[in-house]
């Protein structure tokens, strides 16, 4: 290991002074319509600070909203949405020292129904394209490979485009790991224009979109959620993953500018620091070159995951670097670890001895490093097949031979099925196993944590993404192409599925999940409905968080002590993102925190 | 350019992308380069940067970026802007005014060269990137193509020019800075 490593902080609390919060300081007042009718489930954000914060509210069933807890003596803007009105945007509103200002807003009904398609979540758009594919093959593998960078949620997705700039965006996209099968691949530019043509998506999109029940308010429990957000990072951005520390501070990489924020959200606007990963001698697109990089990415190391270990120190996979690094807090210093073998470390996780287990994607391996002796472990999980197995033992000998010999002629163009099993997600189950997902050949494996002897089950539904267990030793897994959430009992090797509930059926996509353990309480990626998704594992009932932001893409879920629940916005690329920029957020179920800051679970 | 680059990986990841994996599929590894080859790529390169003199583009307002390339290949000219937008074949405008003139592809007549503008340009960093997604000869990767990217930039010019691999993207083949009321 190489230690010592020290590197300065870049900038040390980043974010506007601001007046302290109080929980008396906000606004408070209606949202009606013209005839003066109160709109029922209306998004009420107020922004505030630089880098700024957001915080949402939705309105009651008298169309009142309280918005608590901002600072005071401090400007705000106001956002008022709700789908089927034009938003209402008001700057300039000063809340006052322990007590709510009063402020009424009149919406305005959207008489053009493109301009309520336009605010219809990704997955409505989705529908249309998929409702074009006839094969549950095809079906598939478009939803796999084609929805796990970014959403179809920004109008620069959904342009009809010449069959040959389709053609030329579908072969970039390959090139960035998106493959199709040949058929479908030539499809595609025809399924595109003909679904996203405004003839017939926006008729298709806004039936009945004057009736009082097209896009339904949330029910009053939702409605009593508060969500925050805080910009972190810039257009270039890729706020992969995120953690909520012990100590309360939020920890985001971004994978695309090899950068490690921290965030105190006790700071009214949050204070912001970041810190350069250390590159070495890493060049731009990592160690094995990466032929179809971001235009705008300063990516050499790629940090991808991270998680903090007993001792509060914060592991992070650096997948395009091939590498771990180690960041400790206490004197934010990185620490950089070689490894022995595999290509892409990606999903990270700690066991109860401080042992780093993290999945390989590009290789088809689970690694395991034990900091305190030194022991790498790079676990070979079983291929597909016999020729699979071959072809994935030989990539250290073609990285060899390439280094004499031009191999690229030999390239073949990816598929459907995708290259490689990809060992996805990974979860330390109560008993120490170590349980791990293969995306594309629809199966989790158990690894024995003292032998390393793996064991392989097929799932009963397509692409198991990122897991969690319960404190009952369940593994919940999401079917990212499969439009589920799965329900693995270790014992009996039973899966018990359950179907997303996001309107449209069909359509939602879940990226990752985690359990809040202390209530067994799963929290779902709505990755593309702009949501997060509760589901009660006792009632077995879901609930639909809708956020505010348009083009909200996340991939991971932590909680802090309080129960709220954080996540990412880390659609790339970051400029499809409402505003441009990613954020962290922050879903309060029950109401407006008392707390801004609380450790990990 | 990265002769005898190492490939990379296509998986089901962000940028995970094209390579080793896929190795074992099919096909047959091909020699790199001869000194010969290489040669007369940076030549063609060079001329291409030569003709450039031969054809100025407009620049006296704003900045205008091309890229010239061969018949052999179809080149993509990508320029990321101040506010981290890029503007290229598939991003017609960006959010500071860049604008491409016209995608140029295998069947685009000569000259071959594709052209960003930005006729009021915000000041800040900017970034030239070239891709060679495809050949129109038919010829197998690696099939480097040469290219000549010039900048015209409120009365200063930089120029570069290069060779790069079939379905390999060089993100940054030059980058310049414009500073507040001026070049």
């Amino acid at each position: 290991m190489m230690n010592g490593l020290r590197f300065t902080k870049v900038l040390l609390l980043v974010g506007s002074v601001l007046g302290s919060v109080t929980h008396a300081a906000g606004f408070q007042g209606s949202v009606l319509d013209e005839a003066g009718e109160p709109i029922v489930g209306a998004m009420v954000t107020a922004r505030f600070s630089t880098p700024f914060q957001e915080r949402t509210v939705f309105t009651n069933d008298q169309g009142g909203f309280e918005l608590t807890g901002l600072p005071e003596s401090t400007d705000h803007l106001i956002r008022v949405r709700r789908i089927g009105w034009h938003d209402v945007r008001s700057g300039g509103h000063m809340t006052a020292a322990d007590e709510l200002t009063p402020l009424d807003f009149t919406m305005v009904r959207h008489t053009d129904p493109a301009l309520v398609a336009a605010q219809l979540p990704a997955n409505h758009w989705y529908e249309l394209l998929l409702n074009k594919l006839e094969s549950e093959h095809d079906r598939e593998q478009f939803v796999r490979q084609c929805t796990f960078c970014h959403q179809q949620g920004n109008p620069a997705t959904r342009l009809q485009r010449d069959p040959e700039e389709w053609s030329k965006i579908l072969a970039l996209m390959a090139r960035m790991g998106a493959g199709l099968d040949e058929d479908l691949r030539e499809r595609v530019p025809e399924l595109f224009n003909t679904a996203y043509d405004p003839a017939t998506a926006v008729p298709a999109l806004t039936e009945g979109w004057q009736d009082p029940d097209f896009a339904p308010p949330p029910s009053e429990n939702v409605r009593q959620a508060v969500v925050d957000e805080f910009q972190l990072g810039g257009r270039s951005s890729m706020q992969h993953d995120m953690i909520v520390h012990p100590s309360g501070d939020i920890y985001s990489v971004d994978m695309t500018t090899d950068t490690l924020f921290r965030l105190d959200p006790g700071v009214p606007g949050g204070s912001r620091e970041w810190f350069s990963i250390p590159r070495e001698d890493v060049p731009l697109g990592g160690v094995m070159g990466l032929a179809a990089l971001p235009s705008n990415s300063e990516m050499h190391v790629g940090p991808h995951s991270l998680q903090a270990d007993s001792k509060g120190a914060i592991w992070i996979t650096l997948a395009t670097g091939n590498r771990l690094a180690k960041f400790d807090p206490s004197d934010d210093s990185f620490t950089i670890e070689p490894l022995p073998g595999g290509i892409y470390p990606h999903t990270l996780r700690i066991d109860d001895r401080d042992r780093v287990w993290y999945t390989i994607a590009g290789s088809n391996h689970v690694g395991m490093y034990d900091p305190d002796s030194g022991q790498h472990e790079t676990i070979r999980v079983p291929a597909r097949s016999f020729g699979e197995a071959v072809m994935l033992r030989m990539i250290p000998a073609f990285i060899w031979l390439s280094q004499y010999i031009d191999l690229s002629g030999a390239l073949g163009a990816g598929g459907g099925e995708g290259v490689g099993p990809v060992p996805y997600g990974i979860d330390i189950a109560p008993n120490g196993d170590i349980w791990f997902s293969q995306l594309n050949a629809h199966r989790i494996g158990r690894i024995d944590p003292e032998t390393f002897e793996v064991a392989m089950i097929d799932t009963p539904f397509t692409a198991p993404r990122r897991m969690r267990f319960d404190s009952k030793g369940n593994l919940w897994i999401p079917g990212f192409s499969s439009n589920l959430i799965s329900k693995f009992n270790p014992e009996t090797l039973e899966f018990q599925s359950y179907t997303m509930p996001t309107e449209p059926l069909g359509t939602e996509t879940p990226y990752s999940l985690n359990v809040d353990r202390r209530t067994d309480t799963v929290w779902i990626c709505g990755t593309n409905s702009d949501t997060l998704i509760s589901f009660d594992t006792a009632s077995e009932v879901f609930t639909i968080y809708p956020l505010p932001t348009q083009v909200t893409y996340t991939r991971d879920i932590d909680f802090d002590s309080e129960g709220r629940v954080w996540t990412s916005n880390s659609n790339v690329p970051a400029w499809q993102i409402e505003t441009g920029i990613p954020r962290v957020l922050r879903l309060s179920p029950r109401g407006t925190p008392t707390s801004e800051v609380s450790g990990g679970q | 350019m990265r002769w005898g680059w190492v490939p990379a990986i296509r998986l089901v990841l962000p940028f995970a992308l094209t390579g080793s994996l896929a190795l074992a599929m099919g096909g047959c590894a091909k020699p790199a380069l001869s000194d010969v080859q290489l040669a007369t790529l940076k030549a063609q390169a060079q001329a291409l940067a030569d003709n450039f003199e031969a054809s100025p583009a407009d620049g006296s307002t704003g900045i205008v970026v091309r890229l010239a390339f061969g018949e052999e290949a179809d080149l993509d000219l990508y320029v990321t802007d101040p506010l981290l937008d890029t503007v290229y074949f598939a991003r017609h405008e960006s959010g500071t005014g860049g604008i491409i003139e016209a995608d140029v592809r295998c069947d685009t007549p000569g000259p071959r060269i594709e052209e960003i503008r930005f006729p009021d340009p915000w000041p800040g960093r900017y970034r030239v990137g070239v891709d060679h997604p495809q050949r129109c000869d038919g010829e197998q990767s690696p099939a480097p193509a040469a290219y000549a990217v010039t900048v015209h930039a409120n009365g200063e010019t930089y120029t570069t020019n290069g060779i790069v691999d079939l379905e390999y993207f060089e993100v940054v083949v030059l980058e310049f800075e414009i500073e507040k009321g001026g070049s």
